[in-house]
């Protein structure tokens, strides 16, 4: 990791750290480190630091680096490590956290996730509910992964997967609205 | 025993042979459904990414349409991810008062989180409706080894599911042993299978899938039972896709067909391939179903079992003894008789 200065990193860090552990409602300082996330953790092996480290780099303040991993945004929210933890530090809500800080900012460390979040909600937003077809369509064109699971379409479509029932909610102008709103920041709490 | 269904954007779409399976089940085991009215997105990962009010506020929009029509008539969701979603909402609401009055403006709806939302497994714990469907059961699967797995959300986080136990649940278990199916024990029964990145990161996902897929497998299973059209997608689907993989680092194929636990109960009760949506599985899944049913059923006993079984062959043992004592000693007082005239 090479040479750091504690102080300097607690210092410009303390504002970031704020706001994550208010959004989180987690005090990195209650995690003695015992790895028991990171053992458990499904996507510990595709980390660029695991969930463990990842705690690790915020009690010393480096979030600078946190705020460039992959980690935050390839946890599942499974909630193995939660479910394991000795100190019940919700992880999952950490690591929501700080992708939120990171697209509140737009320095989302994988643009992919937060390009699905987007087209998802932008699909809900229009219908009310979620159209596979179309969220594939515009994720693949919008983040140039063009071919992704175009081998499989053709297979769903043949056994009936795809296409739904055409279902819209008649209540479809009140979640626009209510999603519009929140994404907006109009009205909300948190 | 009635429900409010939330069918979710799934249930007819990647969800379509869970929804049809369910329903045949259902008819027949004496589960009412009424359907939520007008219900919207549950909002998948994507809304509580975005913030806790959006997670909150779109399913708990559908919940409060739920309570007007139905009041506290607790709410199905077969799809795990809606189940969460669902719960989260109730469980934020029942919580804290002040929390239940944000939801409520959120939505400009009233929501008072008076019915319980439960899974695709839950109408089955129910003592009537589990005898219902025992009684209903004419083709029983005979012991086929069934992996049950449960995926992340159902069991997990504890606090919000309430449902079953967080690393060795059993409930789909007892279920599918009604069909006459013989569950394994295996140890990746909740471990996540990766579905909510299957757009935004499928090469993440796809390791989590080879693993379960294995470790059934190896667990002796023959089939995998699921209770999520995310989780039963992923596996069944991708099952291609991963032996390709394999296939090019010169190992041996994956071969294990992935079911909708509906599936298995509906095939029990009589359902065709059509009826329990079998033809939609990716991986063949027809063949497997009915050679089960063409098993002869070995009855294997517990140790209480066994130990009975031989006591009781004892004293069984012990009075025919001692009956051919007495007749030998009433025989030869017989012929001593007989001897004597």
């Amino acid at each position: 990791m090479g040479f750091c200065n504690l102080s300097e990193l607690d210092r410009a860090a303390s504002d970031a750290l704020s706001e994550i552990a208010a959004e989180s409602g987690v005090d990195v300082k209650e995690c003695y480190q015992c790895g028991k996330c990171a053992a458990g953790c499904p996507v510990a092996a595709s980390a660029d630091v695991d969930c463990r480290g990842v705690i690790r780099l915020l009690q010393i303040g480096d979030v600078d680096r946190v705020l460039t991993l992959q980690m935050p945004w390839l946890c599942l929210g499974c909630g193995v490590c939660l479910a394991r933890c000795p100190q019940s530090i919700d992880l999952p809500a950490l690591n929501t956290a700080i992708c939120r800080y990171e697209m509140k900012r737009g320095i989302a460390a994988e643009r992919e996730g937060e390009a699905f979040m987007n087209i998802f909600l932008d699909n809900v937003e229009a219908k009310g509910v979620s159209d596979e077809t179309m969220l594939a369509m515009r994720y693949n064109l919008q983040t140039g992964h063009l071919f992704q699971d175009v081998a499989n379409s053709p297979r769903m479509l043949s056994r009936g997967l795809l296409s739904g029932n055409g279902y819209k909610p008649a209540g479809g102008p009140d979640v626009k609205r209510i999603v519009h709103d929140i994404r907006a920041g109009e009205g909300g709490t948190k | 025993m009635r429900y409010a269904n939330f069918p979710g954007c799934s249930a007819s779409t990647t969800g379509k042979a869970y929804t049809e399976s369910f329903s045949f089940v259902a008819r027949r085991a004496g589960i009412d459904i009424d359907e939520v009215p007008d219900w919207n997105c549950c909002g998948a990962s994507a809304g509580r990414l975005q913030s806790d009010d959006l997670g909150d506020a779109l399913p708990a929009r559908s919940l409060a349409n739920a309570e007007a029509a139905f009041g506290d008539e607790p709410v199905l969701a077969l799809c795990a991810g809606c189940y969460s979603n669902l719960r989260r909402a109730l469980v934020h609401a029942r919580e804290s008062e002040d929390r239940r009055r944000q939801i409520e403006a959120l939505i400009g709806q009233p929501y008072e989180a008076k019915a319980d939302v439960v899974c695709g497994i839950d109408p089955f714990l129910e003592p009537e409706t589990a005898h219902a469907v025992k009684a209903r059961v004419t083709q029983p699967l005979n012991g086929l080894k069934v992996a049950c797995y449960y995926g992340c959300a159902l069991v997990r986080p504890r606090a919000l599911t309430d449902f079953d136990d967080e690393e060795n649940p059993q409930s789909m278990e007892t279920v599918v042993k009604l069909a006459g199916a013989d569950p394994v024990e295996w140890g990746r029964k909740t471990e996540c299978c990766g579905a909510s990145h299957h757009v935004s990161n499928p090469a993440a996902m796809k390791p989590l899938v080879e693993r379960i897929l294995a470790d059934a497998i190896d667990a002796g299973a023959e089939a995998i039972a699921t209770a999520c059209p995310l989780c039963n997608m992923n596996l069944d689907m991708r099952e291609a896709e991963i032996n390709k993989a394999r296939a090019a680092r010169g190992e041996a194929p994956l071969d294990i067909p992935v079911y909708f636990f509906t599936q298995l109960l509906a095939s029990a009760m009589g359902a065709s391939d059509a009826e329990a949506g079998i033809a939609r599985n990716f991986v063949p899944a027809g063949a497997l179903l009915a050679e089960a049913k063409t098993r002869e059923v070995v009855v294997e006993l517990t140790p209480e079992e066994k130990k009975a079984a031989r006591i009781a062959a004892a004293k069984k043992q012990a009075a025919a003894r001692k009956a051919a004592q007495a007749a030998a000693a009433a025989a030869p007082a017989e012929a001593k008789e007989a001897a004597h005239e």
